[in-house]
């Protein structure tokens, strides 16, 4: 499911791009984040949810 | 310069979402369901295709301008060091001899191989067109509406679709399996 939501938020930017609005570079930045963040704690954490 | 930029835009999202309809057809063909670091990768690709895509939708008017470009360049490099990233961890992850890697290799390498390897290719590329603007005079040019709804359009599908994938994949779990080999949702 979170997989989902990352997903969900780069479709979410690809709607706010298109209508042109200025929160679509913000909106970007905070998706990227959430998903770097989310592959760092994936090689910091001891629960290995990869292989 | 601008119906060049505009070219190089419309080929570099297309490729990126081609390549995600190619890790479909390998899901499908093959009967691998994505692991964890596998959908990440998938992930960090429609994040790389957002930054050509911006481009185009930034041209739909007419307008090409160096400073779409140089936003569109952006976008595309941090999201493909994102990928990359991901890409990295898991070629280390399998890096020791014997390893037998995660999935069938494709034309001899693994699909991440092949991301990684992709990722590097496009922060390359659009590194290219930065320093390209150095050349590039803001301009209008004919406007190409219908290719960039299409481009958007088609990113937009593989997105949905990858989005029913993963709920399939997970079921009603937050997070993917560790080693995925069906669909939980249909209870497999």
């Amino acid at each position: 499911m979170l997989y989902a939501v990352f997903m969900c938020a780069v479709l979410i930017v690809l709607a706010a791009m298109w209508r042109g609005s200025r929160a679509s570079l913000p909106l970007f930045l905070a998706t990227l984040a959430a998903v770097a963040g989310y592959l760092v704690s994936d090689m910091t954490t001891p629960l290995n949810l990869s292989f | 310069m601008a119906r060049l930029y505009r070219l190089a835009a419309t080929a570099n999202a297309w490729v990126l979402i081609l390549v995600l309809i190619a890790a479909f057809a390998v899901q499908l063909l093959t009967g691998e369901p994505p692991c964890p670091l596998c959908t990440l990768q998938r992930i960090g690709l429609m994040l790389c295709a957002l930054g050509p895509i911006y481009l185009l939708i930034g041209q739909r008017n007419g307008d090409v301008t160096a400073r779409t470009i140089a936003t569109a360049a952006g976008i595309s490099i941090l999201a493909g060091l994102v990928g990359a990233a991901a890409s990295a961890r898991q070629v280390l992850l399998h890096i020791l001899p014997n390893d037998p890697g995660y999935g069938a290799p494709v034309l001899g390498l693994h699909l991440y191989t092949w991301c990684l390897i992709a990722f590097l290719a496009h922060i390359a590329a659009n590194a290219i067109m930065l320093i390209g603007t150095v050349w590039f005079n803001d301009g209008l040019i004919e406007r190409w509406r219908p290719v960039a709804a299409a481009t958007a359009t088609a990113l937009a599908v593989v997105v949905v679709a990858n989005i029913g994938s993963v709920i399939a994949e997970a079921g009603f779990h937050w997070l993917l399996p560790e080693n995925p080999t069906g669909y939980l949702l249909f209870g497999r």
